[in-house]
């Protein structure tokens, strides 16, 4: 049998090759952009800091607008990534050569989400490294340095708690949206394959939007459901606004085990590899 | 070599090494090629060379040394008369074919004489 | 001798349409066995079933004990299409793949097969000619140490150069325990290669018989394949 580390350590391999690419694209188109704003850009560089106006370095304003640029199409590589990841989720969930390997269903779909999400936030880490990286050279000039230290952050325990809670729900966000489109594709997968008629390209195309319908339908119901029980449970005896948050979170965890129970039951009962 | 695949392949491989053992190919106390070998120059099962050789062991044609392989046997009546046997084989599938194109056995030995006879002439 | 593998009163459907039905088969360990059919029969999905890729089915399946799925596929190496990379992997990235999913990949054999059929470890998988492939797929799937080996029609539209070496890599690297099944729609080319003859038919195993039995009555493996298509082609 292959052990679950085994297999995720696999599959993140497989799917941080898009990660890379993705990255190269980003950071090359960001390069152009940069060249360009220099090319058409007149005269020298000057960098606006409340009144006082600096000429900075050439070399440390052009990083400094690289940064930018790649701040900016930070947003596109992200959202690419996040379609590519959930079609190569897909893709690898009805790979006959993945499908082979000795492992539970179970472990399988969870690898498979687990990698797709980790390899998103390994593009994030990327991209946020070469950000601060190419921001460092700034540092150099003494009014950033000053700007910088003038602005003192002071973060409150709330505040903590506050963004570890921001933390955990953008997790299980993120997470609950690979879990559905795999919900789409595995229970229109299983209905199709169960349905007279087979596999013409028109007949499996209205099944799967006819399904794609319904699930979302049925999802809406089923997270009022979700929410409206939990939400009278409150755990968390704190104050009113901590509840609301708890109680968000705790409703997003039930929903994301809901869904990933149903896609392994799906997987594991109906879904095939597909033949080659 | 080709098999017929209408006769058990075990026993093909019996034919075919007795005819090499008869033909010389194969000597008293040799050691006969692995049976992975003789799998993969006949193209057949590991299994089923396997059953040949037994066979031939278990009639003493061949013997088996521990770790080493197979043997011919080394002795020499026995090999005399598995020859004997082959040809006796021989005999009576000629004997057999002749009988087919209406010769008797009381004609075979002058037809047999009058073919050489003229082969003989003929290469002179 | 003890079973390998053990497929009990299995049935498959697919799109309403009955593909297997209540499909029975033994195999012992040790044997190298043809599954015989028509285009269509049920081979491939068979081979699936057992595999534990083709799901939905009624019936049980054992290899050696192991009757659940993941347990299955760590106990068979069945030949996949490699449909799983893209065309631009290399051999040996492939070859990585492998070692690292599967425990009982050996690189030393891999090697030895590859070099047997000399295969570059630097090509990819787009430059390869259907019987590299082929090969390529055959070298993989010896190369794990498995207890049942599913190799599914591996001779289709290759030269005969690379059927040679596959059947001679069947002969050399084949363990003496591990059972071997390979289906084909045609059965001259392996025929004295078999222990034994499995006939897939009417969507079931139609019978189960040992080569030499059927030689025994003196009819080729061939002849007796034939056989139960001959009523067919008088119609």
């Amino acid at each position: 049998m292959t052990s679950f580390n085994t297999l995720f350590n696999r599959m993140f391999q497989e799917k941080s090759k898009s990660v890379y690419l993705i990255f190269l694209i980003q950071a090359f188109a960001s390069l152009c952009f940069t060249i360009i704003g220099f090319v058409s850009g007149n005269g020298t560089p000057e960098f606006v800091n409340g009144k006082d106006t600096s000429s900075v370095n050439v070399i440390v304003a052009f990083l400094a607008v690289f940064a930018v640029m790649m701040l900016i199409t930070s947003f596109i590589a992200d959202f690419v990534y996040w379609i590519i990841s959930s079609i190569k989720n897909e893709k690898i969930n009805r790979s006959q050569t993945w499908r082979l390997i000795p492992v539970t269903d179970t472990k399988f779909l969870l690898s498979n989400f687990g990698t797709a999400f980790l390899t998103y936030i390994w593009l994030g880490i990327l991209e946020a490294v070469t950000i601060i990286v190419t921001l460092l050279p700034m540092l150099s000039d003494q009014d950033v340095r000053k700007a910088i230290g003038q602005a003192s952050i002071h973060l409150s325990a709330r505040d903590w708690q506050t963004m570890l809670g921001s933390l955990l729900l953008i997790i299980f966000i993120g997470y609950a949206w690979y879990a559905i489109v795999s919900l789409l594709n595995l229970a229109s997968r299983s209905i199709i394959d169960f349905l007279p008629g087979g596999s013409s390209k028109v007949w499996t195309f209205i099944i799967r939007v006819i399904v794609i319908i319904a699930i979302i339908w049925i999802l809406g119901h089923a997270v009022t459901i979700i929410f409206s029980v939990l939400g009278k449970f409150s755990p968390f005896m704190v104050n009113s606004q901590d509840i609301n948050y708890a109680t968000t979170i705790l409703q997003f965890l039930v929903f994301d085990v809901v869904i990933t129970l149903i896609d392994i039951l799906l997987l594991n009962k109906f879904v095939e590899a597909k033949q080659n | 070599m080709e098999f017929k695949d209408n006769i058990p392949i075990y026993l093909q491989i019996e034919q075919y090494l007795y005819r090499q053992i008869a033909l010389g190919k194969l000597t008293a106390g040799e050691k006969i090629p692995s049976v992975r070998k003789l799998a993969l120059e006949l193209t057949v099962n590991v299994n089923t060379v396997q059953r040949a050789l037994q066979q031939m062991n278990s009639q003493g044609i061949l013997y088996t040394k521990r770790g080493e392989g197979n043997f011919v046997t080394e002795d020499t009546q026995l090999l005399a008369e598995t020859k004997q046997s082959l040809i006796n084989n021989e005999l009576e599938q000629f004997v057999q074919n002749m009988e087919r194109f209406g010769i008797k056995k009381v004609e075979l030995v002058s037809t047999l004489e009058n073919y050489l006879k003229d082969e003989g002439d003929q290469h002179e | 001798m003890n079973d390998l593998l053990t497929v009990k009163d299995v049935s498959y459907k697919k799109n309403q349409k009955l593909v297997l039905q209540n499909v029975n088969l033994k195999l012992n360990s040790g044997k190298i066995v043809a599954l015989l059919g028509e285009n269509g029969a049920g081979k491939t999905t068979l081979m699936r079933i057992i595999a534990g890729v083709a799901k939905n089915y009624k019936g049980e399946i054992n290899i050696e004990g192991a009757t659940k799925e993941a347990e299955r596929k760590a106990k068979l190496s069945f030949t996949d299409g490699l449909t799983g990379f893209s065309d631009s992997t290399k051999i040996k990235e492939v070859v990585k793949f492998y070692a690292t999913i599967f425990e009982d990949f050996d690189e030393n054999e891999f090697d030895e097969l590859r070099q047997f059929m000399k295969l570059d470890p630097e090509m990819k998988l787009s430059q390869l000619s259907r019987g590299m492939r082929e090969k390529l797929i055959i070298a993989l799937t010896f190369s794990r140490k498995a207890d049942l080996y599913l190799l599914d029609e591996p001779f289709g539209g290759i030269d005969a150069m690379a059927r040679k070496k596959i059947i001679n890599s069947i002969i050399l690297w084949k363990d003496e325990k591990a059972t071997i099944l390979i289906s084909d729609h045609f059965v001259n080319e392996i025929s004295s290669l078999l222990d034994e003859v499995v006939i897939v038919k009417d969507h079931t195993v139609l019978e189960h018989k040992s080569a030499d039995d059927i030689r025994q009555t003196h009819k080729s493996i061939e002849e007796y394949y034939e056989s139960f298509y001959a009523d067919e082609d008088d119609e």
